[in-house]
């Protein structure tokens, strides 16, 4: 059933996002105009956001999949806690290298202690930890409660990176911290639609993987009690 | 100033990036979907020897 769902949900994401990258490529590229004061370089916003928003979604399902551990003790939570810090960690990634070279030319800097940049910088390492800490431990209900604990307490640096601009004054341009026209909003939305569709893409097949991996555990066990 | 580089640079790292993990997420299927289907021949194997 499980299996039926992640096939079917894959089957129809896949192409989804793929049709969605090419229109949020179009609409930042073509259907966006140029920026009065950055010039063409602003179009980094239109990957930059849409990529550090859809690492707090994947962040934010490493707290769902860690509480739901904790309630109902089944490893299908755990692992998909594990599998989004993953993938939260390469959006992040993404977001700060993106980011970055934003910042370059505009702020003739690649890196500042900027707030914003700080925090961001925080919650990686967080996650990072929470990823290596995982990796220490042998698989097992003990590794998952701890983990659990970990990812709900890594939570706190989510609203901590994304409020940080208008809790702390600093270079990173906030809402509304820059002019932008209709179409330019538009690209935005389209971009934002496009990188959550692949996110989401991108967690089922690594959802389907976690399944092959406990199908081939199983055939692993059934191998050894043959053989006695 | 020639902002061209950092825009190439900035869309040309993200696509590399989200590229490299598909790629290996496909890789990594492939390889455990050929190892089940090994695994479930040597089972089938020595459930029919057993037999």
């Amino acid at each position: 059933m499980e299996a039926r769902l992640l096939r079917s949900l894959s089957q129809i994401l896949g192409p989804l996002a793929l049709v969605g990258m090419l229109a949020a490529m179009y609409a930042a590229f073509i259907h966006a105009p140029r920026e009065a004061t950055m010039g063409d370089v602003y179009r980094i916003f239109f990957i930059h956001v849409p990529t550090a928003i859809n690492a707090y979604l994947a962040f934010g399902l490493v707290f769902v999949g860690s509480v739901l551990y904790l309630f109902r003790r089944k490893f299908r939570w755990d692992t998909l806690a594990e599998i989004a810090a993953q993938q939260g960690v390469l959006f992040t990634t993404l977001a700060m290298v993106t980011g970055s070279f934003w910042a370059r030319p505009v702020w003739n800097t690649w890196w500042t202690g900027d707030p914003q940049l700080t925090t961001t910088l925080i919650m990686w390492f967080m996650y990072v930890g929470y990823l290596i800490v995982r990796g220490a431990l042998q698989p097992g209900e003990q590794r998952a409660r701890l983990a659990a604990v970990f990812g709900i307490v890594a939570v706190v640096t989510l609203p901590l990176a994304h409020f940080a601009v208008e809790l702390w004054r600093g270079l990173h341009p906030g809402r509304g911290g820059m002019d932008i026209t209709v179409e330019m909003r538009q690209a935005l939305m389209i971009s934002m639609l496009a990188v959550t569709l692949l996110n989401g893409y991108l967690l089922v097949k690594r959802l389907q993987f976690a399944q092959l991996r406990r199908r081939a555990e199983m055939l692993r066990e059934q191998l050894r009690q043959i053989r006695g | 100033m020639n902002n061209m580089f950092y825009l190439a640079a900035a869309y040309g790292l993200f696509w590399l990036g989200i590229f490299a993990y598909t790629l290996k997420i496909q890789r990594d299927h492939r390889r455990l979907e050929q190892q089940i289907a090994t695994l479930e021949a040597v089972v089938d194997d020595l459930r029919n020897e057993k037999e």
